[in-house]
């Protein structure tokens, strides 16, 4: 149920007033049932004085009978008797002020059982004397000033609507009725006197009361009146002394009687005891129904107690939500009524409303729309700030590239440097600045992809040797060659975190100092491969305390850091957040002005069936490694030769250049020996060398490096050592060598009879992307918005459409809809719509997708995703620009057919056969590749598994065979064919080996 | 000749046979209406103390006991009697029973009890009359039987008027029909006293007579002493003793 607070305040006052009426009853009961005990309380302390007051008149009784019979008889043996019943009744009137005494609520009856006790002492004294007015003693004195008062008292203490006490009076009264008879009669038997009419009226007035009550009118309990009337039988109660009375009444005219005071006595003794009986059963039923009506109020009270106390926490706790509920309500308001004057209209009004409604829901739901829509706000405009400062980037950087391709002044080029390294600058603040942001949103999406680890990131490193020679930094790297060939995880992400460290070690690092990276296997178990990932400076370092500052965003070491330096402070916070993503944590050990290690650790699977690094062996060759004085040498060198099986011996150059050892290689650390006087000397030496430099050095002494078999430009790794001893190994000439380092990025694709709409708003990427697609020879129209392109396309063809989304008039995706709409309608061939945009926000490629739009292509465009997008639907025509290394060699019997099934396989294979001097046609498709093969090529290289899937193996063996082609196909190691084999992971050299065998 | 000495002979047996039920009859009416009588005045008198001690509760009981047997009297005389002018009288009778019920089972007042002493002499007067239908020649001991009953019945009648006057409920004829009822016991006791008694009975009659003198004695302290509690346990003495005397002789004639 949702209440609004004017329902959950009427809710809560409707609970605190039930609590409180619950409350007030519960309270009224317990006084109800206090008010009970205490009147039980009372009543058994009156029970209790009417059966001590009952006693004292019992006893008062027998002193009066035995006075009786004293003044009778004047007998001085019956004053004993008179004494011993006259002490328990003393002691009964001690015992009846004692209680009182400790009754507070009795004491008015101390007076009067004083009164009483001193009436009687009087009276006693009148006996004493042995007064002979015996109607005046025991009819005025004892019964009026004594037994009277005490009946009186009894009667005073009975409880109101007790029946059964109400008995007890009746018999008490009866009792009483009787022992003034019985003692009456008995002075008269004893002195045997004539009773006078005095007497007889005294006599009959007794009679008068002598009346057993009627049990049956007031009591209810039958088993009570069943006892009551076994004990107190009228027949035989009235009868039998009814005849003794008569027998008396008849003697006492004369005065002769024929009764003995004895048999008056036993008779009416009996009747007395039987009415005690009675009495004592009464008495003793009333006082246990006290005690249980007690004990049970007692329990009420105490269970009526615990309930109220109960519901008095019950209603303070409600009060106390509903007190806290109110002011947390009061703060909300408040917070809402501050907040107010920062919100626009619309949510003014909105928040008027929820005020007036005064639901707490809605105000919350309010409040967290309102902390929602800054963030949704931030993701607007990061996306809009990554389209917007994007485009016009994708614009300076790449019409920078294009225009230092143009003749340039030195100052121009100079100009141009700085605005490309600028350009660049920013577009990594951005990235960062993005990066953080999904971070932070948590829209960073990790790849699970196995890779090449070990080329991955010799790449990586080698992308920044370049700045660190720049300040003459010496970089390493050692990656661990025990490291299994591919494992699992997104290699741009640890790329970004490496190049991040690097960026900063580099940063920090002075000119002269020294930077490590270092990629390690820690253990191997269960197909996961642990690895240490470390970048070691000897830089400027932190200090402890800023130690717990280095990850947060936005944040250097100390301002000065920043001011220093420059950089956003975001890489380490990016780079930390990615690390720990990925199941790691970066860390980091330094000392102020002593370097810093930046480290992490990861967890990473091996993939299923991923083949080992085959361990080179190269134990039979000798290498020697120059050293100076110092003796320096390159351990990451030293490493990697140990795990290829060669030991590496250092020399002082003095002892090369004069004892001229025996050595299959030499390394030369350019870095170290500097002087180019020993450099040239040993590069004279005939034996192979291999220069280890920095692109900074080898700028500088351009002539020194053709004496060498080989230039690695360090960092030096695994791969450039192996290729280095591979060199030698394989005898290769220097020539051929020197073709190793041809780059192939110049290597550039054509297209035929390809027309492109491009729709693009901004005029600088217009002409951009005209510029970089008119070079794949493809023929472009441009349209400034979605509208104009859509109305191109209804009149013209086009064979792709490159469209960017954010544009006026129409948009990418609106545009992309209509498109779609209008090929529907005219059974129109669909043509593939490529996204072209700078919004690189998680979410956006899927989005694009989803409307419709064939593939996606972030601004700043890569030539290479390009290539890749075009050459899937559009078959490459030529290669040019590649480099006629021998021009011998352009003969037929030069040229290759090249058919690999993957579009990068494709490319490295080509790569490799062009670098070995030969013509290549590359063909990624089946189709293509058996259109095109004719007698013009010398080789036919091709994935053979696509044919033997279709059992075509050996046609296609024989079709090549047919056009006086040495057929050669890549295959797996285990599958036998009719032709000429390569492996698919063949290097460099076993290609080579085979075309030589092959030709 | 057989058959008329059959009707003579059954004439012979049926005569007596009539002559003695009939005889039994009467004499049972007879001993009911004396019961009716003295009942009559024992239901009175209890009711005038029952007026005077109204927290007795057993004399009530006693009263009912009584009405009990006043009822069956009545009809112990209406299975006998079937003249028309007794039954009329049975059932007046049997409606004043009623309403003696009625008066009792209410609460006691004066009014109530002044009605049932007009009740008592209505009863007297319908026995009577029943009685004197059914004429009896008694036998001198039957006579003294019955002596002994009128003594019962005209000492409940005494006690009755003893405690009306007690009650001031009218005191001068009450005082008067006292005095005629003690000089009635004075006549029959004299009768009584006649007789010649075994020595164990002369002894009981004895100790009667000086009962009963003691009785006169208090009757005639009227108005100085006035004790109806004495005297009504007193006259269950002398009742007692009149009905032990009546016992005794009876078994010894």
């Amino acid at each position: 149920m949702k209440l609004n607070n004017r329902n959950r305040v009427v809710f809560f006052i409707s609970i605190i007033i039930i609590v409180i009426s619950i409350i007030i009853t519960l309270f009224y009961y317990v006084a109800i049932s206090y008010n009970k005990c205490v009147k039980d309380e009372e009543s058994m302390q009156r029970v209790e004085i009417i059966d001590r007051l009952n006693n004292l008149m019992n006893n008062i009784e027998e002193e009066k009978l035995y006075s009786a019979l004293y003044l009778a008889k004047k007998d001085k043996k019956e004053l004993d008797k008179i004494k011993k019943y006259r002490d328990k009744v003393n002691l009964n009137i001690e015992d009846i002020i004692s209680f009182i005494n400790k009754n507070s609520n009795i004491s008015k009856y101390r007076s009067k059982i004083k009164d009483i006790f001193k009436y009687l002492n009087s009276t006693r004294n009148r006996v004493d004397r042995l007064n002979s007015e015996y109607r005046e003693i025991f009819f005025k004195d004892y019964f009026n000033k004594v037994t009277k008062p005490i009946l009186r008292l009894i009667e005073l203490n009975s409880i109101e609507k007790n029946n059964k006490l109400y008995y007890f009076i009746e018999l008490n009264r009866l009792k009483e009725n009787l022992n003034r008879e019985k003692i009456f009669i008995s002075y008269i038997l004893s002195k045997n006197i004539k009773m006078s009419d005095k007497d007889l009226l005294l006599w009959d007035k007794l009679l008068d009361n002598d009346r057993v009550p009627n049990f049956y009118t007031k009591l209810n309990s039958v088993i009570m009146i069943d006892k009551l009337n076994k004990i107190i039988n009228i027949e035989n109660f009235l009868n039998r002394i009814d005849n003794l009375r008569a027998k008396i009444f008849m003697n006492s005219m004369s005065g002769r009687y024929k009764i003995s005071v004895n048999e008056w006595l036993t008779s009416v003794t009996d009747r007395v005891n039987r009415v005690k009986t009675a009495e004592k059963l009464l008495l003793s039923r009333v006082k246990n129904n006290i005690k249980n009506s007690l004990s049970n109020s007692k329990d009420n009270t105490v269970k009526l107690m615990f309930i109220s106390l109960s519901m008095l926490i019950l209603l303070f706790t409600i009060i106390y939500l509903f007190k806290n509920s109110i002011k947390n309500n009061r703060l909300l308001m408040n917070t809402l009524k501050d907040i107010e004057i920062d919100l626009d209209e619309e949510q003014k009004k909105e928040i008027r409303r929820v005020l007036e409604k005064n639901d707490t829901i809605e105000i919350y739901n309010f409040l967290a729309n309102a902390i929602k829509e800054p963030s949704r706000a931030k993701d607007y405009f990061l996306a809009n700030m990554s389209h917007e400062i994007r485009t016009p980037l994708n614009g300076i950087i790449g019409f920078t590239n294009i225009l230092k391709e143009t003749e340039l002044k030195d100052d121009q080029r100079e100009f141009l440097n700085i605005i490309e390294e600028s350009s660049n600058n920013l577009i990594n603040i951005v990235n960062d600045i993005l990066d953080f942001s999904k971070v932070s949103s948590g829209k960073v999406e990790f790849e699970h992809i196995p890779f090449n680890l070990m080329e991955k990131f010799e790449a990586t490193v080698d992308s920044y040797s370049a700045k660190a020679s720049q300040k003459n930094i010496n970089l390493e790297l050692f990656i661990d060659p025990t490291i299994p060939l591919e494992v699992i995880g997104d290699s741009t992400k640890i790329s970004q975190v490496i190049i991040n460290l690097l960026s900063n070690a580099v940063k920090f690092t002075n000119k002269g100092g020294n930077i490590s990276t270092k990629i390690e296997k820690i253990s191997q178990k269960d197909n996961i491969v642990t690895i240490k990932f470390s970048v070691k400076d000897s830089g400027i370092g932190i200090s402890a305390k800023q130690h717990s500052k280095i990850f947060d965003a936005f944040s250097q070491a100390d301002a000065s850091t920043s001011r220093r330096f420059g950089g956003t402070g975001l890489g380490l916070s990016i780079s930390s957040k990615f690390v720990s993503l990925m199941g790691g944590k970066l860390d980091v050990e330094s000392q102020e002005n002593s370097g810093a290690k930046f480290f992490f650790t990861l967890d990473m699977p091996i993939p299923k069936g991923v083949k080992e690094r085959e361990k080179p062996n190269f134990r039979d060759l000798k290498v020697i490694y120059i050293v100076l004085d110092d003796n320096r040498i390159d351990i990451n060198l030293k490493k990697y030769l140990e795990y290829m099986g060669v030991e590496l011996r250092a020399y002082n150059y003095k002892k090369i250049l004069e004892d001229k050892l025996e050595a299959d290689i030499l390394f030369i650390d350019h870095q170290y020996i500097k002087d180019e006087k020993i450099i040239e000397d040993i590069s004279k030496i005939d034996i192979k060398s291999v220069l280890l430099t920095t692109a900074e050095i080898e700028s500088c002494n351009c002539n020194i490096k053709d004496n060498f078999i080989k230039v690695i430009y360090k960092p030096i790794n695994y791969s450039k050592t192996l290729r280095a001893l591979e060199l030698v190994d394989n005898n290769t000439s220097l020539l051929k060598e020197r073709i190793s380092r041809v780059d192939d990025r110049e290597i550039n694709r054509t297209f035929k009879n390809i027309d492109a709409l491009v729709v693009e708003d901004n005029i600088i990427n217009q002409k951009l992307i005209k510029k970089i697609l008119n070079n794949f020879n493809i023929k472009v129209t441009i349209a400034s918005n979605g509208l104009e392109a859509l109305n191109l396309y209804k009149i013209n063809h086009y064979n792709i459409i490159f469209m960017d989304i954010q544009m006026p008039i129409m948009c990418g995706i609106e545009a992309t809809k209509n498109i779609l709409k209008y090929e529907k309608e005219n059974n129109q061939k669909h043509t593939p719509i490529v996204a072209l945009t700078a919004n690189v926000i998680t979410g956006d490629r899927e989005k694009y997708l989803a409307s419709g739009m064939d593939r996606y292509l972030k601004k700043p465009i890569d030539i290479n995703e390009l290539t890749a997008i075009l050459e899937e639907y559009f078959p490459i025509v030529n290669i040019r620009n590649s480099i006629p290394l021998d021009k011998n060699s352009n003969s037929k019997k030069e040229k290759i057919i090249l058919y690999k099934e993957t579009e990068l396989n494709a490319k490295i294979y080509s790569a490799i056969l062009k670098n070995l001097g030969y013509i290549v046609d590359v063909y990624s498709s089946k189709d293509e590749f058996l259109k095109n093969i004719d007698s013009n090529y010398k080789f036919a290289l091709f994935d053979l598994s696509p044919f033997r899937k279709l059992d075509s193996d050996d046609f296609i063996i024989n079709l090549i065979k047919e056009n006086k082609i040495v057929p050669i196909a890549f295959v797996d190691s285990d599958i036998k064919s009719s032709c000429e084999t390569l492996k698919e992971s063949g290097n460099i050299n076993e290609i080579s080996k085979k075309l030589k065998k092959c030709s | 000749m057989i058959k008329k000495l059959w009707n003579i002979l059954l004439l012979l047996i049926l005569i007596p046979i009539y002559l003695y039920s009939s005889t039994r009859g009467d004499i049972k009416i007879i001993e009911a209406s004396e019961s009716i009588r003295y009942l009559s005045q024992k239901i009175s008198k209890e009711y005038l103390y029952f007026y005077k001690n109204p927290k007795k509760i057993y004399i009530k009981e006693q009263l009912n006991r009584d009405i009990k047997y006043l009822k069956q009297s009545i009809q112990d005389i209406a299975n006998i009697n079937s003249s028309r002018d007794s039954n009329n009288i049975l059932n007046f009778l049997r409606h004043n029973i009623e309403n003696i019920e009625k008066l009792i089972n209410k609460d006691v007042d004066r009014k109530k009890a002044l009605n049932i002493l007009n009740y008592s002499e209505s009863f007297l007067e319908g026995s009577n009359s029943i009685e004197k239908q059914h004429k009896y020649k008694f036998s001198t001991e039957e006579e003294i039987l019955m002596s002994f009953k009128n003594i019962e019945y005209l000492l409940q009648k005494i006690s009755k008027y003893y405690i009306a006057y007690t009650l001031k409920i009218n005191r001068k004829d009450n005082l008067n029909s006292m005095k005629i009822a003690i000089n009635k016991i004075d006549n029959i006791l004299s009768r009584i006293n006649s007789y010649n008694y075994p020595k164990r009975v002369f002894n009981k009659v004895r100790e009667a007579n000086s009962i009963w003198i003691k009785h006169k004695e208090l009757f005639y302290k009227l108005p100085q002493l006035e004790i109806p509690n004495l005297i009504s346990i007193s006259t269950l003495l002398l009742e007692d003793n009149i009905k032990k005397i009546a016992s005794y002789y009876g078994q010894n004639h």
